[in-house]
């Protein structure tokens, strides 16, 4: 069961089409955050999805911005969303290792170096949260800025191992052409040292179970 | 000059592919585009490491094999997923199967 946990195109429809094609049991779309009305509407489009395809989609959301905006909007979404992703710079990662929510996107990006510490590592373990690599982070860059950043994410994925972080290798795929194929995700994830577990759905099963109220906590579920 | 014995020849695998896009590119243009990104992401070096040879009679449409260094399946694979665009036109370039043999690949096309 593999699955791409971070699409971010707008069209859930063509993600799923493309998703189904290359062989994917799952997809997450994320949408970033704007107010409730959007996501109503985003998620209907996502139920269309599911149906056509056949293919499973998940829905995320993405929170950016400053720690207070990021911790006042995660308590509004957290009972709809299956996924929360958070982008930010160190204070940010460092609340959310802590927080309720499922991964802080390519942390390298915001701060010099891995873009996480000992700390948030040690605290986002012992917490299931996990760490989000996506590759057209990488894509998008050239030269020497690309190779800084492929160092900062291997550098990143050494502490993430150090501490037992979860860590997912996304295709970060804007539109139907940016998604990769498997085992090209894969390879790449071995490559920079993420490990071959990255493909993983099976954390929105039980992000599903928690908010059907039948998971209270991690391994603890009502039967 | 003879041929080598099978024991020091080098060990070789094949990947059998697919160019999933729009248009119809040549078989030079999906070349170039892996070839790319190859150089990109290793390097010369690197991609003589890879070592990587398109089978042209096993390329036919969208589909063909590639054999490669049996030791670098990650490298090639990586390689596939930095290929973003064929010829200027959006694409996506992804392993269908890997097989020891070119026989063994065609029950991926």
């Amino acid at each position: 069961m593999h699955w791409d946990l971070g699409t971010r195109g707008a069209d859930p429809m063509r993600m799923a089409e493309m998703a189904s094609h290359l062989g994917y049991s799952g997809i997450c779309s994320i949408a970033q955050y704007r107010g409730n009305e959007d996501l109503r509407e985003f998620k209907a489009r996502i139920k269309d999805a599911k149906r056509t395809f056949g293919v499973d989609v998940a829905f995320g959301i993405e929170l950016a911005g400053g720690l207070k905006n990021v911790r006042r909007n995660c308590e509004r979404v957290r009972g709809s969303a299956e996924l929360i992703f958070v982008r930010g710079d160190y204070l940010v990662s460092r609340w959310a290792a802590s927080a309720p929510v499922d991964f802080i996107v390519s942390p390298w990006l915001f701060e010099k170096g891995p873009g996480i510490d000992h700390i948030i590592a040690r605290e986002a373990g012992e917490n299931g949260v996990g760490v989000e690599f996506p590759l057209s982070s990488f894509i998008d860059n050239h030269g020497k800025i690309a190779s800084r950043i492929i160092r900062s994410a291997m550098d990143c994925a050494r502490v993430c191992k150090w501490a037992g972080v979860r860590v997912t290798v996304t295709s970060g795929a804007r539109e139907s052409y940016g998604m990769k194929g498997l085992w090209e995700l894969a390879a790449f994830s071995s490559i920079i040292g993420a490990g071959e577990k990255s493909l993983s759905g099976k954390l929105v099963m039980e992000n599903r179970e928690k908010i059907a109220g039948k998971m209270i906590a991690r391994g603890v579920r009502i039967v | 000059m003879r041929k080598l014995m099978p024991t020091l020849r080098n060990k070789k695998r094949y990947v059998a592919f697919e160019l999933v896009t729009e248009s119809n590119p040549e078989l030079q243009e999906v070349k170039k585009a892996l070839w790319d990104s190859m150089l990109r992401l290793f390097g010369e070096m690197g991609s003589a490491k890879i070592d990587a040879h398109f089978i042209d009679e096993q390329c036919k449409g969208k589909r063909g094999v590639i054999r490669f260094s049996h030791t670098a399946t990650d490298e090639l694979l990586s390689s596939f997923a930095f290929v973003s665009s064929v010829s200027g036109k959006k694409a996506i370039l992804r392993s269908l199967g890997i097989s020891s043999t070119v026989k063994g690949t065609k029950k991926f096309l």
